[in-house]
């Protein structure tokens, strides 16, 4: 994955959120909703490139953000829609998708994520010395 | 409030317990403690489980515990928004600054976050802006720290009935030399172990008082209904976005969320990491534990407005009381103790790693980048632990309002400075030290200001206001760093061009540890 898309999606979610604020529109809140949750998503996808996989990456990224986007839009859906007509165990169904998408989703697609596509072999024994022979140069 | 008579000396002993083992491990702490690379980053010699739980530990605290409860007896389901994140958090700071900073330390002695930026920026203006926004952050979040752990205690000691007003300073001035004497000893090693044990203690507790909660108010269901029936409570409080609005809850979830990339607390973990390889698999050590603990806040948060509801608890007069208010009544005496034992831990275990950074700031950062670096560091260190707790023991008692919204503050802070230069900063050659150095200053000053607009006058509230009322100052301010930083690396040229064609020259050790 190249830097340039992180890079532009990044720029354009953190200017969005600054100027959406400004306009008084209804809208507003759900295109600022939509940009502060591509954020996360454009720093991984910053973090990680050059990546070794990166239709793998592609997919966890686009899975995570995916994610996320739905559990937003599906709350401020539920939240427009009558309170008390969806409750199960006691609480909202918009508290259910609350938990379960923007929580717990999230941190199975993550943390899976990151372990399935650290790799190991740019850590290796190799590598770690190449890191060591740079501080022994760069002390020279 | 107070504790029933019958319930003091089990607490009493598990408080006294807990402080044992503390100062136990401080004191063993001490013998291993010899340099400043131990006193500061625990000779980079902690495995998996040691960083990983160590870093959930200083990452939750008072706020956590205590704040969180009160938050949520305020605000409703809304209040959730701050801790979701958690869900993406842990793999977003490993994949994007933890392994970078990480393999930095593998090549040069980095200790703190002002030494990272200063080896990629070299820059002394981005170093000694980073270690200012630290202190100043530091104070901020450890006067919270003392204060929960002031309430805490004074509730759980009874300090209020003997001493009256004063009784709040004596508690927190307790809690301040415990936390105070075993950071001054032992560093980081005494830091990192008692983090460890505090971690370990916390998901335990919260797993507990989670069970005890529900069950005290009836279960899930009768939570819910009783809420929902409630004048003082009603349908709203238990809808994500029915006492906040999508500005506030987002923004929050925004803050909190991509503003752990510039929590210094945290990212100071990974220097002690003994293997960078163990990193695969922190995400899920840190996400798991940070779940864990989070049951606390969920709990609490809606069984206290429950009881309250069901008539079984006085509505609370301060909403920080939630917390002791349910163990101190409806607790059992053994679950009590070991439930506020957790708490102190969640509050100390935070509190000394921001001594213990706020140290490292000034004995070692600013000096360095001003170009006097101290000779003894490790015995200024330790004197700076001291200035440190006494200023924040100054500020929590000065402070007078909810620990939440220092708590946030000071989270944002952080956030607002650090995170778009470490999280761009540390990924993209082109970012410069002239971008780094205007992304902290904006980050700092547009928090502070807009803070103090919303807080302290009535400007937000006025017609002409441009922006809505209901979006954390925070949020703007991140935002806006993260604007600042990309512009002016794209449009400002860095000083050094022209070594380097149009990209910044950074030395080849760093170029590789950050590449790999």
């Amino acid at each position: 994955m190249k830097r340039g898309l992180p890079l532009a999606l990044l720029a354009g979610s953190a200017a969005a959120m600054i100027g959406l604020p400004l306009v008084p529109h209804p809208a507003a809140g759900w295109l600022f909703v939509i940009a502060s949750l591509l954020v996360p998503a454009a720093l991984i996808g910053l973090g990680t490139a050059p990546a070794r996989r990166p239709r793998a990456l592609a997919a966890t990224l686009i899975g995570s953000c995916a994610v996320l986007e739905a559990g937003a839009l599906a709350l401020l859906g539920l939240s427009a829609s009558s309170p008390r007509s969806m409750i199960w165990h006691g609480l909202p169904l918009s508290s259910w998708v609350m938990f379960a998408v923007l929580g717990l989703a999230p941190l199975v697609l993550t943390c899976v994520g990151f372990a399935w596509l650290f790799d190991v072999r740019s850590l290796d024994a190799d590598q770690l010395e190449r890191l060591r022979r740079a501080r022994r140069a760069a002390r020279r | 409030m107070t504790l029933p008579p019958a319930a003091r000396p089990g607490v009493l002993l598990a408080i006294a317990g807990y402080a044992l083992i503390i100062v136990v491990i401080g004191a063993w702490s001490a013998l291993r403690t010899r340099d400043a690379r131990d006193f500061f980053i625990a000779g980079q010699r902690l495995g998996l489980w040691v960083t990983g739980v160590a870093t959930m530990s200083s990452a939750f605290s008072g706020f956590v515990f205590i704040g969180g409860p009160g938050l949520t007896y305020r605000l409703g389901m809304s209040s959730l928004f701050i801790c979701l994140p958690v869900g993406f958090t842990a793999a977003l700071l490993c994949w994007t600054v933890g392994r970078r900073l990480r393999l930095l330390a593998e090549v040069r002695e980095v200790y703190t976050i002002p030494d990272a930026l200063a080896c990629r920026f070299g820059s002394p203006a981005a170093t000694s802006l980073s270690a200012a926004a630290i202190v100043v952050g530091s104070i901020g979040y450890l006067a919270a720290q003392l204060l929960a752990l002031g309430v805490l205690l004074e509730a759980a000691l009874g300090t209020r009935e003997t001493w009256g007003e004063t009784g709040l300073a004596l508690a927190i001035g307790a809690g301040l030399l415990i936390v105070v004497g075993y950071s001054f000893i032992g560093g980081m090693v005494a830091g990192a172990y008692t983090d460890l044990v505090q971690g370990l203690l916390m998901m335990t507790t919260a797993v507990l008082v989670f069970g005890s909660a529900v069950h005290a108010a009836g279960g899930l269901s009768q939570i819910g209904t009783s809420i929902a029936a409630s004048p003082a409570f009603g349908d709203a409080f238990l809808e994500p976005l029915g006492r906040a609005s999508a500005w506030t809850a987002f923004g929050l979830f925004f803050v909190f969320g991509v503003g752990t990339l510039g929590q210094p607390h945290m990212l100071h973990k990974f220097f002690m990491l003994d293997d960078p390889r163990k990193l695969r698999w922190l995400p899920s050590v840190l996400a798991g534990s940070q779940t864990l603990s989070l049951l606390m806040w969920v709990g609490l948060g809606l069984a206290v407005p429950a009881l309250v509801a069901q008539g079984r608890m006085d509505p609370l007069e301060h909403p920080d009381e939630a917390t002791p208010a349910f163990l101190l009544h409806f607790a059992s005496e053994p679950l009590a103790g070991l439930a506020i034992a957790g708490a102190l831990a969640a509050i100390m275990s935070t509190a000394d790693s921001f001594l213990n950074i706020a140290a490292a700031a000034l004995v070692r950062d600013l000096p360095r980048a001003l170009g006097r670096p101290l000779r003894r560091e490790l015995a200024w260190g330790r004197w700076a632990t001291l200035a440190v707790g006494g200023a924040a023991g100054a500020a929590a008692w000065l402070y007078g309002d909810l620990i939440a919204l220092l708590g946030t503050f000071a989270f944002g802070t952080f956030a607002a400075a650090l995170a778009p230069v470490l999280a761009v900063g540390l990924c993209w050659e082109r970012v410069h030290a002239r971008a780094a150095v205007a992304s902290i200053a904006t980050g700092l000053s547009l928090n502070l200001i807009l803070e103090l607009i919303r807080t302290r006058t009535q400007l937000a509230d006025s017609p002409w206001w441009p922006l809505t009322a209901e979006i954390p100052p925070a949020c703007l301010a991140l935002a806006a760093s993260f604007v600042v930083l990309l512009a002016v690396s794209l449009l400002v040229r860095s000083p050094s061009h022209g070594r380097g064609g149009d990209q910044h020259e950074i030395d080849d050790d760093v170029r590789l540890a950050l590449s790999l």
